[in-house]
């Protein structure tokens, strides 16, 4: 079934590539807020040994980077979309006599296809006014890693360090909506703001078996981003 | 490839692997307590530190309490009180344990107590118990626990009007033998005293007290033994209720008042009327004073050991009007 898919997919993408007037290279930087309910609880209920710790990292919204590769005809431009996120949640206190912290490291690794629809071109001076909607899905490969560590400045051998690795995939959705500035006949500058909902959430498992986690990765929050995009025009 | 796209490609891949989110730190600054030692005190109740002895003394069983008192900024977790091979625990900064002197056998011994403390400012290594402050003190302490009896002593006034007191001792006991102690226990309205006076002499089985003047109080005599292991005992004892004189009263001419007294033991004796002394040091058992003056009828003795001035062992008080003029 999946060769199936894949092999539709692949037919699809050839037939707009003979079709295509530009391959597109586009590079975006933005950033992006993320929902993490699962993982806020999951810190916020973690017991430590110590009594005074503080939650000082909760899940923020941070810097996204986003690659795409696609075709550009007429008003269609679709393509594929690589997309990394990041973000941490920790709880801990340190003084002079030691360090006590529980550390939860999140990063999404976004693997899909986008579709764009442009609403109109509009030339102003030497540049080009293009307003678009946008649809992207896809994959996110999440990895969380979990640090428990004790450190004692007096007594090292008191101390511990606990190292988990979990990972599971979520399913995604994101409309959007973008704006490209033609800036020459290659580059353009995109602006875009989008709402990214993980529309199917795994439940993470850690490596080791015996004891499974129990918590789900929601990237869901809004997106903005700009960054420039490159053509490479295929027909003369 | 073009070269500016290499290293637009270049540039992109460091960004991605250097746009790490860069986690926070909940550093709390606390003062680390400095301090030359986590004990300011150590007291002890239920025996005494004897300074001439540069020891404590204990004398007979009982409960004993040990408080501890450390500097602020410091918690106890325990305390450990060791006693020869015995030992106490507690969690804080009291420990109460029953010192039993018929399980330990008298002699010299090293009384110890060892202190287990933390911070409690809620540093990270005290909350998981890794920040330990130990601290270990001790003292000579002697047991010098004593049998007793319910022997009585034998007791006479001498010719001299002095107490005599008596005892008898086993012959048998004449090679461990070091030294008799007497002691002699007043119990006054205010006060409790007590004196102790030591002889060496095995054969010598009766003392005569030249303080002694008729007070309530109780005599205990002790054998003491060379080693420190054989326990002292008693050899009797002998409780005394207070010694009242015989008085009578003569009224003379112009108000002046004739008083004679017997009493059984040799005295010196002041006699305070209207508390002004109106007669001193009076050995006689006779004095003559003026009532002019003096409202009040009460006449006070005050009996003392001859030698011993101004050291006024036994009151008797009464009423001058309960003797009619003659």
């Amino acid at each position: 079934m999946k060769k199936v898919l894949l092999f539709v997919v692949l037919l699809f993408f050839s037939d707009r590539f003979g079709q295509a007037q530009s391959l597109t290279v586009e590079y975006n930087i933005g950033h992006g807020s993320y929902q993490m309910s699962d993982m806020k609880d999951l810190l916020k209920n973690k017991m430590l040994p110590v009594t005074n710790a503080q939650v000082t990292d909760h899940f923020p919204s941070y810097v996204t980077q986003d690659t795409r590769v696609g075709f550009e005809w007429h008003h269609h431009h679709a393509g594929v979309l690589f997309n990394y996120m990041n973000t941490a949640g920790k709880k801990g206190i340190t003084d002079y006599s030691g360090s006590c912290n529980y550390e939860l490291r999140n990063k999404g690794y976004k693997f899909g296809a986008f579709y764009r629809f442009r609403l109109v071109k509009e030339e102003i001076s030497i540049f080009t006014f293009e307003p678009y909607v946008q649809f992207s899905t896809g994959v996110i490969l999440n990895k969380v890693n979990e640090v428990n560590h004790l450190f004692i400045e007096s007594d090292l051998t008191a101390g511990y360090r606990k190292e988990d690795c979990f990972s599971g995939k979520n399913f995604f959705v994101e409309p959007a909506f973008g704006i490209k500035f033609g800036l020459c006949r290659n580059v353009a500058l995109n602006v875009s703001v989008a709402y990214e909902w993980d529309a199917v959430r795994q439940k993470h498992q850690n490596q080791n078996l015996d004891s499974p986690s129990a918590f789900k990765v929601d990237w869901s929050g809004y997106r903005a981003q700009a960054g420039l995009i490159f053509y490479l025009n295929l027909k003369k | 490839m073009n070269k500016s796209v290499v290293y637009l490609f270049v540039s992109i891949f460091f960004l991605f692997t250097s746009c790490e989110y860069q986690i926070g730190e909940n550093f709390v600054d606390l003062g680390k307590n400095q301090v030359d030692s986590i004990l300011k005190g150590v007291q002890f109740y239920g025996f005494a530190y004897h300074p001439d002895e540069k020891a404590y003394i204990v004398e007979n069983s009982g409960v004993v309490g040990c408080e501890l008192y450390v500097p602020a900024g410091f918690e106890v977790e325990r305390m450990i009180v060791c006693l020869g091979e015995m030992e106490w625990e507690s969690n804080g900064t009291q420990c109460d344990f029953m010192l039993d002197v018929d399980r330990i056998p008298n002699g010299s011994y090293e009384l110890s107590c060892e202190v287990f403390a933390k911070t409690n400012n809620g540093t990270v290594a005290g909350q998981v118990g890794a920040e330990q402050y130990v601290e270990k003190r001790s003292w000579p302490l002697k047991i010098n626990a004593r049998t007793e009896s319910e022997l009585p002593l034998q007791h006479r006034v001498n010719e001299e009007g002095l107490i005599e007191i008596s005892w008898e001792i086993d012959e048998s006991l004449r090679t461990r033998f070091d030294h008799y102690q007497i002691e002699f226990c007043t119990v006054g309205e205010n006060i409790n005293a007590t004196y102790i006076v030591k002889r060496s002499e095995f054969d010598q089985c009766s003392y005569v007290d030249k303080h002694y003047v008729g007070e309530k109080g109780t005599y205990k005599v002790y054998a003491y033994f060379k080693s420190e292991a054989d326990r002292p005992f008693s050899l009797g004892s002998l409780y005394l209720e207070q010694a009242e004189p015989q008085v009578r009263v003569e009224y003379m001419q112009k108000d002046r008042v004739y008083l004679s007294w017997t009493y059984p033991y040799r005295s010196a004796v002041d006699v305070v009327y209207g508390s002004k002394v109106v007669a001193e040091k009076v050995i006689d058992g006779m004095a003559k004073f003026s009532l002019a003056g003096q409202e009040t009828g009460m006449i006070e003795l005050c009996f003392s050991p001859i030698g011993d001035w101004g050291y006024k062992n036994v009151n008797y008080l009464f009423d001058l009007e309960n003797y009619p003029k003659r």
